[in-house]
């Protein structure tokens, strides 16, 4: 396998794990039945982010050395994120950072050839 | 008298010619490479078994997406929101690709059918329409993974030609032919199959289907309409357990008791997934064997299905599995 194919593996990786994260959130948001909580917005974002995964697994990565700056922030959001799955009560706060993980995922994707 | 003698002559010809066509048959016979008609009949048959596992197998994989678009819907529903239309774009698209991959198979089958009466019996009636209903399906499904081929009037050359009934070398001959034309079609059909971006055409994401599915089980599930006690009673059955009347009760009050039973959920349509993405790999590995012992058959050396047997015999345990994983939900 070579440096391009490893590479992309990886950043499918973490667009892998933001479409996880963002799941999770609204499954644990859902579980926490909040009352008057409205989770259509946290599933909209979910959605975004499995969408930007599924569109990237069909592409090639492109070649560009700033994409190492744009997966670390979205593995750092991630991170976080994932480490407070367990304690979901403030679901306009989910929002926010689901909303956040889907812009981070986003600017990984332009990497990605249409 | 005249017309007695006019019958009686037509009567002489008729069996003249019978017996003259019977002479030619059993000359013929006399030279039948049994053998090479043997191995030409068993590849034959292997062809079949494996065309039919793997439409079998397609099938399950068609109803898998069935599942995960239905479960997509509701959650768009239930969220009053339609956020999937990218995925859910995606995934018609690789129910289409499917649709031509199981019409592929289906065209092998009937080519590997036809093989097999003409090395069993000598029938050639149809297996020219199989042959190139077999190499069209072949360039309708490489256009619809888009990778387009277009298979050489080489392969077809001979197909046509001879009777309905073909003995002897004739028959070895048109056999030789039928494999080579086979043969030719599936080198094509792996060479697409191989090509990463067709298989992530063709497969879904399983993680992405698994998440999706297990999404809408846990949302019904959490809003009361389900209960777990099937799932526990499948879970305690070899140890003769089997879930009380309050179990559910006991399973609501319990984040833990639930979250144990929802990975259990995760698990159940994980490995049917995964069942999926392997069983694309297997069938690759079906065509392969097979392409193996067209080229030993063509040579005229002995052939050899054990390999393939294995193939088919493990696309049979991932049926089981994905059906199994099927019958659970």
């Amino acid at each position: 396998m070579n440096n391009t194919l490893e590479k992309r593996a990886a950043v499918l990786k973490s667009l892998a794990s933001a479409a996880d994260v963002a799941r999770q959130a609204y499954m644990a948001a859902l579980q926490a039945n909040v009352p008057g909580s409205d989770l259509s917005e946290l599933y909209c974002n979910e959605m975004a982010a499995a969408t930007i995964w599924s569109s990237a697994d069909l592409k090639a990565l492109g070649p560009d050395p700033d994409i190492a700056t744009a997966q670390h922030a979205l593995d750092e959001a991630i991170s976080s994120a994932r480490a407070d799955l367990t304690s979901v009560k403030m679901i306009s706060d989910w929002v926010t950072r689901v909303t956040n993980l889907v812009n981070l995922a986003t600017k990984v994707s332009k990497y990605f050839l249409a | 008298m005249t017309c007695m003698f006019q019958k009686g002559n037509v009567m002489f010809y008729k069996l003249a010619s019978a017996l003259f066509a019977t002479s030619i048959l059993l000359s013929a016979c006399a030279t039948v490479p049994t053998a090479t008609l043997q191995n030409a009949a068993s590849l034959a048959k292997a062809g079949e078994a494996a065309s039919l596992q793997m439409e079998t197998s397609l099938t399950i994989s068609q109803k898998s997406l069935d599942l995960y678009r239905k479960a997509v819907a509701f959650n768009d529903g239930f969220n009053s929101a339609h956020a999937s239309i990218q995925l859910e774009r995606k995934m018609a698209s690789i129910q289409r690709r499917l649709t031509q991959y199981r019409s592929l198979v289906q065209n092998l089958f009937l080519a590997y059918s036809a093989m097999d009466s003409l090395a069993e019996y000598g029938g050639a009636s149809g297996f020219d329409s199989a042959i190139t209903g077999f190499s069209a399906s072949v360039s309708r499904f490489s256009e619809a993974v888009g990778k387009p081929v277009h298979l050489s009037a080489g392969l077809q050359q001979g197909i046509q030609e001879g009777g309905n009934l073909l003995v002897g070398s004739v028959q070895v001959k048109k056999l030789v032919t039928v494999s080579r034309a086979i043969d030719g079609s599936l080198k094509q059909v792996i060479a697409i199959l191989s090509d990463p971006t067709v298989r992530a055409a063709i497969v879904p994401i399983s993680a992405e289907m698994q998440g999706m599915v297990a999404q809408a089980a846990v949302t019904l599930y959490s809003k009361g309409v389900y209960s777990y006690g099937p799932i526990l009673n499948q879970f305690g059955a070899p140890f003769g357990l089997r879930a009380t009347a309050e179990a559910d009760h006991t399973v609501r009050a319990s984040k833990r008791l639930q979250a144990g039973l929802f990975a259990v959920v995760r698990e159940t349509v994980n490995s049917q997934v995964a069942a999926s993405e392997q069983t694309y790999d297997l069938e690759l590995g079906a065509l392969r064997a097979l392409v193996v012992q067209h080229k030993k058959f063509e040579k005229g050396e002995p052939i050899s299905l054990q390999n393939l047997a294995g193939i088919v015999s493990n696309l049979q345990a991932l049926t089981r599995v994905q059906q199994s994983a099927g019958a659970q939900k």
